[in-house]
């Protein structure tokens, strides 16, 4: 890219260096900069850091949940979304309360403004716009960073979180352009350069709807979707929105509407210009999240599909239209738009594409994010081969701390799969064979009923205040919340009713459920299905005072204890497995017994654990006995085969 | 657990118990005749007393206790010997594996043995073997399942119950999507529609000779040769259809039936010739296959054939590919005049067992059982036979999807909101995935995307 190469000057000495102001980047500075860290964060446009290039919006089932959980460690999205919301809403209400999940529609503009003025107060962070060139070595660990301005960053421990940007290549209809997303450039060489230090790369592609300008549009036709009438937010430590403060009543609405058959007949005219059909994208898309015409092919007998109309924020007058990610040609695009019943006169403000880019076989990874063939290098984000904000905001955080722990010489911090969707997210990508960009699912963490978001912070804040980004004032709050938790419960493990309490028979009535004939304690009423914390108030109006959420958590744990000490049992069972560490010497290829593939596998992926191993994908049940037999074998020699 | 001592009719049954959990199975089905002497709880002793389940006695028994660390595989070690005959030992491992037990893995005790230190290195050099042994015999026993009716209908209860799951999961993961959610009434309909069909499978699997078992025992040979006369006179039944018409057994008939005490599962075939009616080829080919998985394999022959030197390419090949475990059984001596002529070379090669023979008459029956039984006693049959308990895994497996069925359906009717009802279908949909060894999770997430248009 350079005509002339520049002369190289020193840019300082740091203790880690981020290379990506993305949600991962801005999540492992602000980490490693509260640890103690001196930090350097290189951004290819300061003025975009935490952008959001995709949805106007944060969480959703497992996403919010994570998000919850980044918040409960001290990371930093939680309370930046709550800050910049324009409409907040928990869903999944009725389906149970380990399902429940938060989603909060930002303002794109005021939180990455938000995110900057975070990154900016923290006193041991550099910020600096430029493009990272090629990373430093030396004796086989990282030694640094130089953009292509000639900068050279000093630093032990540098973490990768160029998102979609290594070698990205947008495509709308006929049009490619070596590009990032969102009108952002590209970094080309460190792609070329990651492929010479001997990573593999895979190549994925995803896509966004477009844009359209909010004059032109009717809405009149549209179902408005308003935000829930209770106050909602990610944090453990409530944030007022800078836009509807503590009223939910001003919140933003999103609109829904539906695409028709005239759409999806205009659609399969130009089947032909759609790149995703005449091969001119070769990377993976995720298969949850298609194109519109993706849709239409597949679900012919669908007549109509929903679209969203979301704001992308309250000054943007731009609004996203979430249902009609397509990359069909501008012109076209223009034309499908307004088939829609109050779009026929829609001005498309910025074009739908397809993006490819490569990503880092994160097999290469442990599950801290450190890259195992690079002492000090960590990738997390997008990079990894995930998609969303929020998983890769998680992942930043994660590779954050484990860098500034390594600069510390502290062992690393690594999640368990019960200790929150943080270690689902870090363990799956890290054993499994990724087939598509991965995104997070409720359905994919087996302990789903114990990882709740309403108790991220009784499973990780401990954790994080350990780790030390949990502030005072957060783990005050903390055990204020525990300590009414705990009196509560206590007090209901205590409480009898009579049979003859009054008070007792008009709210059970009330509530459709018979009188106990000989009394009750007040768990067991708990366990009826007819009971929830309104009945509970009003047969116990002397509980301690606590929010509702927290009246709901504890009532939660009463209804749900035998399917959740099921799961903890077999969590337990599950630790076992995981007690059994494995040594990082370990020669796959000597061990007798083992089936090819499981032989490939293993010395790919490097399990930490035994129970780990299991999980690896191509791995059976007799490869793990022959693992078994060969520790059991190695340990009797003394070691000497090691 | 596992079976200790060979399948089939003996004087008595060993059945090991081995692990953390054998004591809380064996104190729940136990009732020893001294109370106070087992509940002292004194190690390498013997306990008279009966077996339960339930209210229903299984059978008398006598249990010795070997507590860890000090037993052969380092943990709780207790052997249950119970009588004879493969019903009453049945009986007690699916009781068993009700009370929580799993059946050991071919060579696990050796396993544990070696990974609680209690073997040598010399020892443990065998532990490989076992351990692709078991890969192996996990696929014989796929395949010896595929195609089977039973597994046919597994697979389409197993795939009822992935669909339930599948809509609950894509309506919690993609909350305002298009999944066309089933309502609480429909999901209740379709329990109770999936319930009733694994109940249905269960007591199909029950039905008549109860777990299925035996020696598995291959009868071959061309058509018209006697096979399934020889099969019904072993059943005294006519369950086949015999007739004077070649080619009549066009699919293979399996009966179980116990010759000598020892239990066998006979598998009369299609005869082997070269056809080109396209039913028989299928018929025959079904037969390659059976001969693939028998333990023991009985061929056919007409005497008269057979001294005139007359043994098709077909009846060559048996003899050829099957040699170690064949008994070539010369029917219709009775018919032939006076000795006849020399047997071909093939069927006088090292190993085979020549019996002459005779269905009408009975002839050569006795013969038959003892070399039958002394097969099972050499204990070359034996090794085979193993898989066989995994019948008695799969009904089981079957039996606690059925349970997690149940617990959805009465978490359905208590109100339970849909995240804990998707716990029990998952259960259900894990336990009966064992049967057919399917990957749960990789599918149930395939699923979703390929069958709801969800995403932005």
């Amino acid at each position: 890219m350079n005509i002339n190469k520049p002369v190289e000057y020193d840019a300082g000495r740091y203790d880690v260096v981020v290379i990506g102001a993305g949600h991962a980047g801005c999540e492992a500075a602000l980490a490693a900069a509260r640890l103690g860290c001196r930090t350097a964060l290189l951004a290819l446009n300061l003025g975009r850091v935490a952008f959001m290039p995709c949805n106007p919006s944060i969480g959703g089932p497992a996403k919010g949940h994570l998000v919850r959980e980044i918040d409960a460690l001290g990371g930093a999205m939680g309370q930046a979304a709550d800050k910049t919301s324009l409409q907040a809403r928990m869903l999944n209400t009725g389906k149970g309360p380990a399902v429940q999940a938060l989603r909060v529609q930002s303002d794109k503009a005021a939180y990455s403004r938000e995110m900057r003025r975070l990154l900016f107060a923290e006193p041991n962070l550099r910020l600096y716009q430029g493009m990272a060139e090629r990373l430093l070595a030396h004796g086989g660990a990282v030694a640094g960073v130089v953009t292509h301005t000639g900068a050279r960053f000093t630093a032990p421990n540098v973490i990768l979180t160029s998102g979609t940007y290594l070698r990205g290549r947008v495509i709308i209809g006929e049009t490619l352009y070596a590009g990032g997303p969102d009108g952002e450039q590209t970094a080309l060489t460190l792609a070329d350069d990651l492929r010479a230090w001997g990573f593999r790369l895979g190549r994925f592609k995803t896509g966004t709807p477009p844009r359209l300008a909010r004059r032109s549009v009717d809405l009149s036709g549209w179902i408005p979707q308003r935000g829930d009438a209770a106050r909602r937010g990610f944090s453990f430590l409530p944030q007022p929105s800078i836009f509807w403060g503590d009223d939910p009543a001003r919140q933003e609405l999103c609109w829904l509407g539906y695409t028709n058959e005239r759409t999806h007949e205009l659609i399969r005219a130009n089947l032909h210009r759609a790149p995703l059909y005449t091969g001119v994208v070769r990377g993976v898309g995720p298969r949850y999240c298609p194109s519109i015409e993706d849709k239409v092919v597949r679900f012919a007998a669908r007549p109509a599909h929903q679209v969203f109309l979301e704001p992308e924020g309250l000054g943007s007058e731009e609004l996203y239209a979430a249902g009609i990610s397509t990359s069909l040609p501008e012109e076209i695009q223009t034309r499908l738009v307004r088939t829609i019943a109050g779009l026929e006169k829609a001005e498309l403000v910025k074009p739908g594409y397809a993006i490819e880019y490569d990503y880092i076989l994160p097999r290469q990874l442990t599950p801290g994010m450190a890259v195992k063939e690079c002492a000090g290098l960590f990738s997390a984000g997008q990079i990894n081969g995930t998609s969303g904000y929020e998983e890769a905001a998680a992942q930043g955080l994660l590779a954050g701390i484990n860098a500034a722990r390594r600069a510390r010489g502290e062992a690393p911090f690594i999640p368990g799969r019960a200790d929150g969707y943080i270690g689902v997210l870090a363990d799956d990508i890290v054993s499994k064979e990724l087939l598509e960009p991965y995104r997070l699912l409720t359905a994919r963490a087996e302990y789903r009923l114990l990882l709740r978001q309403d108790n991220a912070d009784a499973r990780l804040t401990p954790l994080g205040r350990e780790i030390g980004l949990v502030t005072d004032e957060r783990w005050r709050v903390f055990q204020a919340k525990m300590e009414r938790r705990e009196a509560v419960l206590t007090r209901w493990e205590g409480q009898r009713f009579s049979p003859r309490d009054e008070n007792l028979r008009a709210v059970l009535t009330a509530a459709g459920t018979a009188m106990p004939t000989g009394g009750a304690g007040a768990a067991e009423l708990i366990r009826r299905p007819e009971i929830t914390a309104k009945e509970i108030t009003a047969l116990m109006p002397d509980l301690p005072d606590m929010p509702a959420d927290e009246l709901d958590e504890a009532v939660t744990l009463i209804k749900y204890a035998g399917y959740i000490a099921q799961q903890e049992l077999n969590v337990a069972k599950a630790r076992k497995k995981e007690r059994r560490l494995l040594p990082p010497d370990l020669d796959y290829g000597s061990i007798t017994g083992l089936a090819h593939e499981a032989r490939q596998r293993l010395r790919e992926v490097c399990p930490r654990d035994l129970g780990q191993a299991a999980r690896v994908s191509g791995v059976t049940p007799a490869d793990i006995t022959a693992l078994l037999v060969h520790l059991e074998r190695r340990r009797r020699d003394g070691s000497t085969d090691g | 657990m596992a079976l200790a001592t060979p399948p089939g009719e003996g004087a008595i049954h060993l059945i090991r118990l081995n692990g953390a959990e054998a004591a809380r199975i064996v104190a729940g089905c136990f009732e020893p005749f001294n109370r106070e002497r087992w509940e002292s709880g004194g190690g390498y002793t013997l306990h008279p007393g009966r077996f339960r389940e339930g209210g229903t006695e299984l059978d008398q028994v006598l249990i010795g206790r070997m507590p860890g660390p000090a037993s052969f595989t380092g943990e709780d070690v207790y052997e249950i010997n119970c009588h004879g005959g493969m019903l009453a030992a049945q009986r007690i491992i699916a009781a068993c594996l009700r009370a929580g037990a799993a059946v050991a893995e071919p060579g696990e005790f050796t396993l544990r043995a070696f990974l609680r230190g209690k073997l040598d290195l010399v020892q443990a050099e065998a532990i490989n073997d076992l351990i692709r042994a078991r890969t192996e015999m996990a696929a014989d026993l796929a395949v010896a399942q595929l195609g089977g009716v039973l597994s046919a209908a597994v697979l389409e209860t197993r795939g009822e119950i992935l669909d339930m799951l599948v809509n609950i999961e894509a309506g919690i993961d993609f909350p305002e999507e298009e999944t066309d959610p089933l309502t609480r009434a429909e999901l209740l309909h379709r329990l109770a529609v999936t319930k009733e069909r694994a109940l249905d499978l269960l007591a199909g699997s029950r039905e008549g000779r109860v777990i299925r078992e035996g020696l598995s025992t291959v009868i071959a040979g061309r058509p018209n040769v006697g096979k399934s006369s020889l099969l019904n006179a072993l059943l005294r039944e006519e369950r086949s259809i015999v007739t004077d018409i070649p080619g009549t057994t066009r699919d293979e008939i399996r009966e179980y039936v116990t010759v000598g005490g020892i239990l066998l599962h006979l598998i009369d075939t299609a005869g082997l010739r070269a056809s080109e009616d396209p039913v028989e080829k299928l018929g025959i080919e079904r037969t390659w296959k059976a001969l693939n998985l028998a333990d023991v394999v009985i061929l056919m022959l007409d005497a008269r054939d057979a001294r005139r030197h007359e043994l098709s390419a077909e009846e060559r090949m048996v003899v050829a590919e099957y040699a170690g475990k064949i008994v070539v059984l010369l029917n219709k001596t009775d018919i032939l005049p006076e000795r006849g002529g020399e047997l071909p070379p093939e069927l006088r090669a090292e190993g085979i067992r020549v019996i002459p023979f005779s269905v009408k008459t009975g002839l050569g029956m006795d013969e038959l059982a003892l070399d039958l039984r002394g097969r099972v006693l050499a204990g070359s049959a034996s090794v085979s036979a193993e898989p066989r308990l995994a019948n008695v895994r799969q009904i089981n497996a079957l039996e606690r999807s059925l349970r997690a069925l149940e617990k959805a359906e009465e978490a359905m009717q208590a109100s339970a909101p849909l995240d804990l009802i998707s716990i029990d279908i998952r259960e259900a949909l894990e336990e009966i995935s064992q049967i057919t060894g399917d990957a749960a999770e990789e599918e149930l997430l395939t699923e979703i995307f390929s069958r709801f248009c969800v995403g932005k």
